[in-house]
């Protein structure tokens, strides 16, 4: 199975998995924070579901982690930390719904080292971009979603779920 | 230091604490985590001492005498060790294993001068058990260790692995080890009911149908002969994704790279862990060495890919 090349939400051919997404609003926000709070380190954390993403499960909520790298540039999350939320969410019938991280200055686009590491092709990817250029109409930091198959990138409509007129949360290319 | 054969460098294997890998709150409660690191030895695993114990048995029983050979059926580490320690003695070896064992493992036993009989692939570990029986029946010559049965096995624990871990931590509280054959976690819960009463064995298994090499559920309908589970705190079952994941943390964190039996031991260790008493130790063994599953995605490939590896018709080590 293989996805479409980045950017191409209109020809999405990832068999049966959700194009579009939504974000509780509370889970944004701490994104967003933890992405504004780390930098100029590329920030990184899990969002925790009910389900995969892949199978349209929904996100319960957020874990941020360290970028053992501290990078601004690159991003690893603590393996140990990842191990833990993993075992944790096992032992509570959970899954890893999504793997974000932030990019400090440039769009929220996976990287070509960004596809060439992700190992969870049932996660959605997350990017939330500090880059100015990149912001929400509201003015907040952009985020948008992946699906990483296969070392390619396909793009995913991310939308706010409450507590917002205004359900965009990225200016889409 | 100076020995006379490789089987003389056999255990004293380090403890090394590994409490990075702890949850805050643990580490905060004074819990410290050890890994009882046996992947050190000549093949990269705790079988260098189960194989050096069953030929060593076999030669005080006088089994073991000129014109006779060894015969085992393994797909794992144990051909592995017994053809470094058979080699080292100059004791003829026979492997059967199933045909779609890596070519890795064969090169590695055909380089000890070990033979190889091939078994029918489809038919996987039950496959070469019965041929090597079958072949044990019909030819005198052949002497099976057969470390399922043989109580060399657990003994080798008992008075290596066990005392050491107590030597080298005498407030050891807990120690978790993979449950295979159920040579460790017999051999260790033995020695601590008879030394230490406190310490608490729990061993680690698979789910049932998951595959999580060199370990065995249960549950999927075989135990061995010598396992005693009555003297385990208990068993805790396992995924294959959790104990891959538990080795990369491993790596990652410590250094250690150890493959996924020895990630399935710390997995259970961390939720041992989660709610242990305060400033309790905690021991895993670490029975197996990552370099092996390099193909099979162990460094940094997908998780999904990498479980289907294991999970599939490759016999792994």
């Amino acid at each position: 199975m293989r996805a479409t090349s980045s950017g191409g939400s209109a020809q999405l051919s990832i068999t049966g998995r959700p194009t579009s997404v939504s974000l509780p609003r509370k889970i944004v926000d701490a994104i967003r924070a933890h992405a504004r709070a780390e930098a100029p380190r590329e920030a990184c954390g899990i969002i925790i579901g009910g389900a995969s993403a892949a199978s349209g499960g929904a996100p319960l909520r957020w874990e941020p982690t360290t970028n053992v790298l501290a990078s601004s540039t690159l991003y690893e999350i603590d393996p140990a930390q990842l191990l833990r939320i993993s075992l944790a969410a096992d032992d509570a019938g959970e899954v890893i719904w999504g793997i974000v991280h932030s990019h400090v200055a440039s769009p929220a686009k996976p990287s070509v080292t960004d596809t060439s590491v992700a190992g969870y092709p049932d996660a959605l990817y997350l990017i939330v971009s500090l880059a100015q250029s990149q912001s929400a109409p509201d003015g907040e930091p952009g985020i948008r979603a992946w699906w990483v198959v296969e070392h390619e990138a396909t793009e995913v409509e991310l939308q706010i779920s409450a507590g917002t007129s205004d359900s965009r949360v990225s200016r889409r290319e | 230091m100076r020995y006379e054969q490789i089987g003389e460098v056999i255990g004293g294997t380090p403890l090394i604490r590994v409490d990075a890998l702890l949850p805050e709150a643990a580490r905060a409660k004074g819990i410290h985590l050890f890994a009882k690191v046996e992947l050190l030895g000549p093949t990269g695993s705790i079988k260098d001492r189960t194989a050096k114990a069953l030929i060593d048995d076999l030669l005080f029983k006088g089994l073991l005498t000129p014109g006779k050979e060894l015969l085992e059926p393994t797909s794992g580490n144990t051909g592995a060790a017994l053809a470094v320690h058979a080699a080292a003695r100059s004791i003829p070896l026979t492997l059967v294993m199933p045909a779609n064992v890596t070519e890795e493992r064969r090169a590695f036993v055909r380089a000890l001068r070990a033979t190889i009989i091939d078994s029918p692939a489809d038919q996987g570990s039950n496959g070469a058990v019965l041929l090597a029986r079958t072949m044990a029946k019909a030819d005198a010559k052949y002497v099976m260790p057969d470390q399922y049965a043989n109580q060399a096995n657990p003994k080798v624990h008992e008075v290596t692995t066990a005392p050491e871990i107590l030597t080298d931590l005498p407030e050891v509280d807990v120690v978790v080890a993979g449950l295979g054959t159920g040579g460790t976690a017999t051999g260790l819960a033995r020695y601590f009911a008879r030394e230490k009463p406190s310490v608490q064995i729990w061993a680690a298994e698979p789910m049932p149908g998951e595959k999580v090499t060199g370990l065995r559920s249960l549950e999927d309908g075989f135990t061995p002969e010598v396992m005693e589970t009555d003297l385990l705190a208990g068993r805790v079952l396992v995924n294959s994704r959790d104990s891959i994941m538990a080795a990369r943390a491993l790596a990652r964190s410590s250094g250690i790279l150890a493959g996924p039996s020895t990630g399935a031991t710390l997995a259970i260790a961390l939720r041992v862990a989660r709610d242990a008493a305060p400033n309790s130790n905690i021991v895993f063994i670490a029975c197996d060495a990552g370099w092996k599953y390099f193909s099979a995605g162990l460094g940094d490939g997908n998780l999904d890919e990498m479980e289907d590896a294991l999970e599939g018709d490759v016999f792994w080590w």
